[in-house]
């Protein structure tokens, strides 16, 4: 029974401690659930893998989705000083050919992330319970995780400033 | 008791997180297609290369060397672990015509490649001569092609202008 009460102690305590760093967001407000990418492997790409010996997976292919409009429900944090972050699961597959690039406007940051990692896209006083923001993404793809995978998912983690 | 109200609160942590998330989907497709690719001056729909022939010098053999040097490169995958095979042909069966509609054939010029990727060669006049060919791991070439009017021939002076096709194919 000691043993029993010692396991829900610590549990509890590692689920509260992630709930004070960063918040996911609930984006299902947004436009779009799924971004089709029309990959392509432009010219550019492929010169640039050109170089005689060039291992196949080393192609990346290319595909842009601009103007996808994210809504994020921040009505829990307005008035606060936060950070918003773009976060990329890790995947099943080795992901370390697989990235995202954006361009955001307004008070939202440009970046770049790969699976497994998060970018910060907002710091800032929220103001509205949505938080709107246009980004401007280019999906990248290497070979060797472009056979293994077709779909990437990204969501919205906030962390309250003090 | 505390087994049961552990369980509950721990449900209750996993059904906390937000549903939604932004769904990035594409066909993997591109990666098994073959493809072949080629290009010949860099970023030119057509790549022109000029050559002038001194007065008092046409056909005295000395070639002329044609500017600029012009970038080509090739590019062909057959399978997904990269191995290539395709041939790259030249059609100059169409002969260089002054104002005055005289041919020049394209038999009178030759390349050479600076890095020694592709062979150098001359035009014999044909749709579809032989210019590269490979089968192998590797992906592609490039290299800088310098023509040359071999000048062994007089022909009425004038402005002579013409095109040559390069074309690649999947083997």
């Amino acid at each position: 029974m000691r043993m029993a009460a010692l396991t829900a102690t610590v549990l509890l305590s590692v689920c509260a401690t992630a709930e004070a760093q960063r918040i996911r967001l609930d984006d299902s407000q947004s436009p779009r659930e799924s971004v089709p990418v029309n990959l392509a492997l432009p010219a550019d790409a492929i010169a640039g893998v050109l170089a005689r010996g060039a291992a196949p997976a080393e192609q990346w292919a290319t595909g842009q989705t601009p103007g996808v409009e994210v809504r994020l429900d921040t009505s829990a944090f307005v008035g606060q000083a936060a950070r918003i972050y773009l976060t990329i699961p890790a995947t099943a597959a080795d992901g370390s050919d697989l990235e995202l690039r954006w361009e955001a406007q307004g008070q939202f940051l440009s970046g770049t992330a790969r699976p497994g990692q998060s970018a910060l896209v907002f710091e800032g006083r929220v103001d509205q319970p949505l938080t709107s923001a246009v980004f401007n993404f280019v999906l990248l793809v290497g070979e060797r995780t472009g056979t293994q995978q077709n779909r990437m998912e990204v969501f919205y983690e906030l962390e309250p400033l003090p | 008791m505390r087994l049961c109200r552990l369980s509950a609160i721990v449900v209750l942590c996993a059904f906390a997180t937000p549903a939604g998330a932004l769904t990035f989907t594409w066909n993997s497709l591109i990666y098994w297609l073959p493809f072949v690719y080629i290009e010949v001056g860099a970023g030119e729909p057509v790549a022109t290369v000029n050559f002038s022939v001194p007065a008092g010098q046409a056909g005295n053999g000395v070639a002329v060397v044609g500017t600029p040097a012009v970038l080509v490169r090739v590019i062909g995958r057959r399978t997904l672990l990269g191995s290539s095979s395709y041939v790259v042909t030249v059609d100059s069966s169409t002969a260089l015509r002054n104002a005055r509609g005289v041919p020049l054939p394209l038999s009178n010029f030759t390349w050479t490649a600076a890095q020694g990727e592709f062979a150098a060669g001359t035009f014999n006049g044909t749709v579809n001569q032989q210019f590269f060919r490979y089968t192998g791991s590797y992906l592609g070439f490039e290299d800088m092609l310098t023509f040359r009017y071999r000048n062994t021939t007089v022909f009425p002076s004038g402005t002579y202008t013409g095109q040559v096709r390069f074309t690649i194919a999947q083997l």
